[in-house]
């Protein structure tokens, strides 16, 4: 038999375009919270779009077999799984986004894994760096519920036991 | 193209002075490949059917936009020749089999005319290209 094999994609939306609220962390540039809208469906909606646009009717198919797994709004991150053969094409369609709605956006893949958990562990550990560099900085808490990181679904977790390669963005 | 020579026996001294006009030269991988299409038009165009280079060029963009997107537009297709409805094309290897499927499952219109690719021949060389007309004729009889 066999296995269906993916890759766990680790992306964060930064806008770049929108000035920076003095309230936010200075050591953490760029980062926006997302608009409440932006659920993992609208966010997969505007991926598949993004792959029919630049890869076509042959993209669309190959590498629709794609779901957002989580996707945060408040810190703007998002954990997407693609199959193994066909993640360099969403990758690539992932960079050309220039905007999502409405507002110019780039998003950045920070680490690909063959496994949900391996990027779990490197979205926390980002989420707990964002803290702690926010406190040494500014002494004062972000405030943001980062700590939540991994509220919802941890499926297809357990019967995944692959290698995982290391990116880290 | 660039040629190689690859895995020339070695030859005794005896034979080397009545051999050495002959050479072996393998071209592993080269760099373009070739297609001769034709614009097939439904209803067909009137007899003497020309289709000139812009045509040939945006209908081609087309069906690389609409089967492999922004990015399989970019394939570099170079328009060699332009004959009636024919065309002869040059395009890098490496794009020659994704170009093949969009080509061929491409419907268009224009002028009220559907329009459609047909490909006569593609290959690594130009040369393989010619000649390649006789082979239509192996379907004459059948079904008439």
């Amino acid at each position: 038999m066999v296995r269906y094999k993916a890759r766990y994609l680790l992306i964060t939306i930064y806008y770049p375009t929108e000035p920076t609220p003095s309230s936010s962390n200075p050591t953490l540039p760029f980062t926006h919270p997302s608009h409440p809208s932006l659920t993992k469906q609208s966010l997969s909606n505007l991926i598949r779009d993004s792959l029919a646009l630049q890869f076509g009717d042959y993209g669309a198919g190959a590498a629709g077999n794609m779901a957002v797994k989580y996707f945060s709004p408040a810190t703007s991150t998002g954990i997407i799984k693609v199959s193994r053969a066909h993640y360099r094409m969403l990758w690539a369609s992932l960079t050309f986004i220039k905007e999502v709605l409405g507002r110019g956006a780039v998003v950045t893949v920070v680490r690909v894994s063959g496994t949900i958990k391996k990027v779990q562990i490197e979205a926390t550990r980002r989420a707990k760096e964002g803290i702690r560099r926010a406190q040494g900085v500014g002494g004062e808490g972000v405030g943001l519920d980062v700590m939540d990181v991994m509220g919802d679904d941890d499926d297809d977790e357990g019967g995944e036991g692959e290698e995982s390669e290391g990116l880290v963005g | 193209m660039e040629a190689e020579m690859v895995g020339i026996p070695p030859q005794s001294k005896k034979l080397q002075k009545s051999s050495r006009s002959l050479q072996r030269i393998t071209i592993k991988s080269p760099e373009y490949s070739y297609f001769h299409l034709k614009m097939i038009f439904d209803p067909p165009l009137d007899t003497a059917g020309l289709v000139d280079a812009i045509t040939w060029r945006t209908t081609l963009t087309n069906s690389l936009m609409q089967y492999l997107g922004v990015v399989g537009s970019a394939i570099r297709i170079d328009i060699l020749h332009t004959e009636g409805e024919e065309a002869v094309l040059r395009l890098p290897t490496v794009d020659m089999v994704k170009f093949g499927a969009a080509v061929s499952g491409f419907v268009g219109t224009s002028e009220g005319r559907s329009i459609g690719f047909k490909t006569l021949g593609s290959s690594a060389f130009l040369m393989g290209l010619i000649g390649r007309a006789r082979e239509e004729d192996i379907w004459d009889g059948f079904g008439n």
